[in-house]
């Protein structure tokens, strides 16, 4: 009977521990750290001729070199599928340029933010654009599902514009050059790369909103990712983010941005998913 | 099973997002609708052109008809979207994927009606002259009534394939059933719209499969 009575209490730590072991199988140490992101938004995650590069690009291999794991492969995935495919663990964290919003929040634990950015209208250049005003009576195309199509969606009517939404950021500047849209939308370190690469586009408008950057992982990563967001950490303080971003986006970043500025606790200060637990990053 | 239903099935995202979804089922059979209608008309137009061996059009439609049953649907309709602007003519997204997808179906249905037409027994026409009727007698009330019927259960399985493309109206900004699902996917970080957009498929098509199976065996000739 008592050997009876404890197989409960034994079957109960056998799933605790099998449950930690699945956890840790979501990120085993001695495999490359696999991430998801969209490509062709330069000069974030491009094709080069040797594979991906790009600010993201650096960001995770450094993460990866941080957390002690071989090596990093990133799966290649539209933005409209990103989310679909982190919970279905096709990869462990988003490596693209995600923004924090409260709604995302609650489904999702991001990191700390660690890039400031906004609305940035891309135009054919010659046009221009004095305000959100000049955009009533005319088309604005998207990237399907990004933070501007949210953006977007949600002003149309105040501005007075039509939204197109298109599968990736390059089709939203084509929408542009082929004169079906006004303007195209999109992050403004990506819009102002796009328009220093192309001659027939300019960045007519910049709208920095407060928006930032964050890394999202599954919910029940909260581990994984307090210590994924120590190697941010340890890279806002010891300057590399800031060299990253001088690399690729030809600049130091702009003092006191989320760039530099390391946040307490873990998670995005104020949203879903912050833990107030103050402390100190460990760094190597 | 209970992660499955909160990413899948959660009720909340689809009261907040469904609306709009279903505001793509319209646009989703609209496209449909244009597509079969372009296609089908299109596709008799030109069978007729090859029955008839009108010398001129004859190598102009076998040209199209090559082209649009060997060139993909996406690309198809990305270069009538992106490309056609160029050379002056901007397509709305609606028109430019019922474009596309009519084009692709037209090659096709050409090619099914030609067989049927010239499936029928030789004695057909040799009838129809012995009771003095010209070509377009011949053909337009004796031939072609026949080839119609022999020709629908194919037709009816091609349309239906083509009218499923209409999801790759996403990539020009169509906002159809799917492009709506992702967009609301994306924002909401969960992926419950897409089994809204699922079941919407199943809603708009497999009454269009049934319908196809009905017509098939009320109109055909018996054996």
């Amino acid at each position: 009977m008592p050997a009876r009575s404890r197989f409960p209490l034994v079957a109960l730590l056998g799933l605790l521990a099998f449950g930690a072991a699945a956890q840790e199988a979501d990120h085993p140490a001695n495999r490359p750290m696999v991430v998801g992101s969209d490509f062709g938004v330069a000069p974030w995650m491009i094709r080069g001729a040797s594979g991906p590069e790009g600010f993201g690009v650096d960001l995770m291999n450094e993460i990866a070199r941080r957390l002690g794991r071989p090596g990093v492969e990133i799966v290649d995935i539209n933005f409209s599928g990103l989310f679909a495919a982190l919970f279905a663990k096709r990869f462990e964290f988003t490596a693209n340029p995600l923004n924090i919003t409260e709604e995302r929040a609650q489904r999702m634990l991001y990191t700390e933010p660690f890039f400031a950015t906004g609305n940035g209208f891309i135009v054919r250049r010659g046009e221009t654009m004095a305000n959100l005003e000049a955009l009533r009576g005319r088309a604005i195309a998207v990237n399907r599902g990004t933070i501007s199509d949210t953006w977007a969606t949600a002003n149309a009517e105040r501005y007075g514009f039509e939204v197109q939404r298109y599968d990736t950021f390059p089709d939203s500047v084509q929408a542009v050059l082929t004169r079906r849209a006004f303007a195209a939308i999109n992050e403004i370190p990506t819009a102002v790369y796009a328009a220093s690469q192309n001659r027939n586009i300019a960045v007519a408008f910049r709208d920095y909103t407060g928006r930032n950057f964050g890394i999202a992982f599954r919910p029940e990563s909260r581990d994984y990712r307090n210590r994924v967001e120590e190697t941010i950490e340890c890279m806002k303080q010891d300057g590399t983010l800031a060299r990253m971003h001088e690399k690729w986006y030809g600049s130091a970043p702009e003092p006191g941005t989320s760039l530099t500025q390391v946040f307490p606790g873990f998670g995005p200060p104020g949203l879903p998913g912050f833990e107030d637990t103050p402390h100190t990053p460990r760094c190597n | 099973m209970e992660r499955f239903a909160e990413y899948y099935l959660n009720a909340e995202i689809l009261l907040q997002y469904g609306p709009a979804i279903i505001a793509g089922a319209w646009v989703t059979v609209g496209v449909a609708a244009a597509t079969v209608a372009i296609g089908l008309a299109l596709g008799l137009a030109m069978a007729i052109v090859l029955v008839a061996r009108l010398r001129g059009l004859r190598w102009l439609v076998i040209i199209w008809i090559e082209v649009f049953r060997t060139l993909p649907q996406l690309a198809v309709l990305i270069f009538i979207y992106f490309g056609l602007p160029y050379a002056g003519l901007t397509i709305s997204p609606f028109w430019a994927t019922a474009g596309a997808l009519g084009a692709v179906l037209s090659a096709f249905a050409a090619e099914i009606f030609r067989s049927a037409i010239q499936a029928l027994p030789p004695g057909q026409w040799d009838a129809a002259a012995a009771l003095g009727f010209r070509f377009r007698g011949t053909f337009f009330l004796v031939i072609l009534p026949q080839a119609i019927r022999l020709a629908i259960p194919l037709l009816t399985n091609r349309a239906i394939a083509i009218t499923k493309g209409t999801a790759l109206g996403t990539a020009v900004s169509l906002p159809e059933i799917l492009g709506q699902a992702q967009s609301a996917m994306a924002i909401a970080a969960n992926p419950s719209p897409l089994t809204l957009a699922a079941a919407l498929y199943l809603v708009l098509f497999l009454p269009l499969v049934v319908a196809s199976r009905w017509i098939e065996s009320s109109r055909v000739v018996p054996g």
